[in-house]
């Protein structure tokens, strides 16, 4: 597994157990107790989804699950990552 | 729908407001029903770490947190008369007295309650800009749920933007975290006075972690910024640069002939909290737009209790003043629950009422001295160009907005009609406060002529299934 760029804090806090997404067919590494845009922030992925109408980028917003703008497909369901628990083997991509 | 006996009293809301007036209800000796959305209770300011976290140095723990396990441990000391249901979201409410709600677990359940308390908290106010929907631009709430409950950084160079004492503090955090703070960006003026410090230091927890971490930003180099605003946030496919600029003193208009662009890859938006009213609104109860609470808010008399007997709202959720005055509103409402149930006598619950309510009118002139300094100006509504996009869902622009104003909308209503705006999943959180900042900018009507966009339930997005369950 690659870690290209990590923004985790360590020290202090211990994370969960190690799990892998796998986020449009890449493997990606994530700790249990994480959520999923947790986890993408984590490696640099800001960009969630590609808005229908006009195509613009979209990212995790209000982090709270009010604003849906971190609706992915997740699992096959259309989710908001940040209300999202991370789960090994979870299936991750853009959704409309 | 079940056959269950009705709950003597369920709480919506497992933040300050919702645990202080479960514990009221229970120490009256009223068996209570305490329902959230999240999977531990806490709310977004007390919010604890996932589960599956482990504390390896305490110090890491803040005093937010701490503030939250004196409150919750006073919960947990009545556990026998408290049911407490985390991960449940409530879809509706059905006669002032049928709460829906729906939890991933059990489905959708009809729950009866013979006394209702809504602790439903409030949300980042949405302010509309160029760039704002780039990924890369977070709410100051989003900001440190991702520091302090994930335990990540959301960026490496960022800008904070917005105003109050919360910026401070998610400066502070993001500082703290090894992310490289460039600028705050305060609207208003400083809410740092000594005068102001001094009053608030005891009472008010969010302006004294705010002095504190104004003092470490100085001590940092951060720049703190007042009068100033963030003016548009640029990047392909996410923020990569971010132009700000001064601000008039009185009424927050942009001067954009002064702006100046730094490389950012974060940008935090905090311009204070919109109260999350739906659920009252659905039960019937009258609602006032007072802007100085955050904008629309149910009318409550001095117990808490809306204009639909038996129905109590508190905290953020009923008018925005922060976590203090939340957990004392709670308090008043718990008790008056425990009183019209015929638990406690009116002299006992008076009794009881009598130091929270002293502690509200203490608080009272510190909260109005904040408030004069961030309710949001009417220049808020210039920072968004024509082709800005105000509701993120239908992706409904400015330009649309004022075309809907030009064919004849009066109202938000009218504007949702005209152009979907407010249609989307989010059900108009965050488009409603904007789209009337810029309907009431182009026709000078009041906001509260602009009116609401009016919630339907489920109020959160459930799958047919779960309906069906």
């Amino acid at each position: 597994l690659v870690v290209w760029n990590d923004h985790r804090l360590v020290g202090a806090v211990d994370r969960g157990w190690p799990v892998t997404l796998l986020v449009d067919g890449e493997p990606v590494p994530a700790f249990e107790g994480e959520t999923v845009s947790a986890a993408l922030l984590a490696i640099g992925r800001r960009g969630l989804r590609v808005a229908p109408r006009l195509g613009g980028p979209r990212g995790m917003y209000c982090g709270i699950g009010l604003c849906f703008e971190c609706v992915m497909s997740i699992d096959g369901q259309r989710v908001r990552a940040c209300q999202t628990p991370v789960r090994d083997g979870m299936l991750v991509g853009g959704a409309p | 729908m079940t056959g269950q006996a009705a709950w003597p009293l369920v709480v919506v809301g497992g933040g300050p407001a919702g645990i202080a007036a479960a514990t009221e209800a229970v120490r009256a000796g009223l068996r209570c029903l305490l329902i959230d959305e999240a999977p531990a209770l806490g709310g977004q300011i007390y919010r604890q770490l996932p589960r599956e976290f482990r504390v390896r140095d305490a110090r890491v723990r803040g005093r937010d947190e701490r503030r939250g396990d004196v409150l919750r441990a006073e919960l947990a000391s009545f556990a026998d008369r408290v049911e407490v249901r985390c991960g449940t979201s409530v879809l509706d409410v059905v006669d002032g007295r049928q709460v829906v709600c729906s939890s991933p677990a059990g489905g959708t359940e009809w729950i009866s309650a013979e006394r209702l308390i809504l602790a439903t908290g409030a949300y980042d106010r949405p302010v509309p800009f160029p760039g704002w929907t780039l990924p890369g631009v977070i709410t100051a709430g989003g900001a440190q749920t991702l520091v302090k409950t994930m335990r990540v950084r959301p960026g490496e160079r960022a800008v904070v933007a917005g105003t109050g004492p919360l910026l401070m503090v998610v400066a502070g955090q993001l500082h703290r975290a090894g992310v490289r703070v460039l600028a705050v960006l305060e609207a208003g003026r400083s809410a740092f006075t000594p005068g102001m410090v001094g009053r608030a230091w005891r009472q008010w927890g969010l302006l004294a972690d705010g002095a504190r971490y104004r003092l470490a930003l100085a001590r940092a180099g951060i720049p703190v910024r007042y009068h100033h605003a963030v003016l548009a946030a640029h990047g392909d496919g996410a923020v990569e640069s971010v132009a700000y600029g001064p601000v008039g003193p009185a009424d927050w208009r942009p001067v954009r002939q002064r702006q100046v662009r730094v490389d950012a890859d974060l940008l935090v938006v905090g311009y204070g909290f919109v109260p999350s009213v739906e659920l009252c609104e659905l039960a019937g109860c009258r609602l006032e737009y007072r802007a100085r609470l955050g904008g629309w808010v149910p009318v409550r008399d001095e117990t808490m209790q809306t204009t639909v007997p038996g129905v109590f709202a508190a905290g953020d959720g009923a008018g925005v003043a922060g976590s203090v005055v939340a957990v004392e509103e709670g308090r008043v409402a718990g008790i008056t629950a425990a009183e019209q149930a015929g638990v406690i006598g009116a002299d006992e619950a008076a009794r009881r009422r009598s130091r929270p309510l002293r502690r509200l009118r203490a608080l009272a002139g510190v909260r109005a001295a904040l408030d004069d300094i961030s309710y949001p100006r009417p220049g808020l509504a210039e920072l968004a160009t024509d082709a800005t996009l105000v509701c993120r869902c239908e992706e409904v622009t400015r330009a649309e907005v004022q075309g809907a104003v030009a064919e004849g909308a009066r109202d938000l209503s009218a504007v949702k009609l005209l152009t979907r705006l407010g249609m989307g999943a989010c059900q108009g959180r965050n488009c409603a406060p904007s789209g009337a900042a810029i309907l009431c900018a182009a026709t000078g009507c009041g906001s509260a002529e602009a009116g609401r966009i009016n919630p339907r339930p489920p109020v959160k997005p459930v799958t047919l299934g779960a309906l069906a369950r």
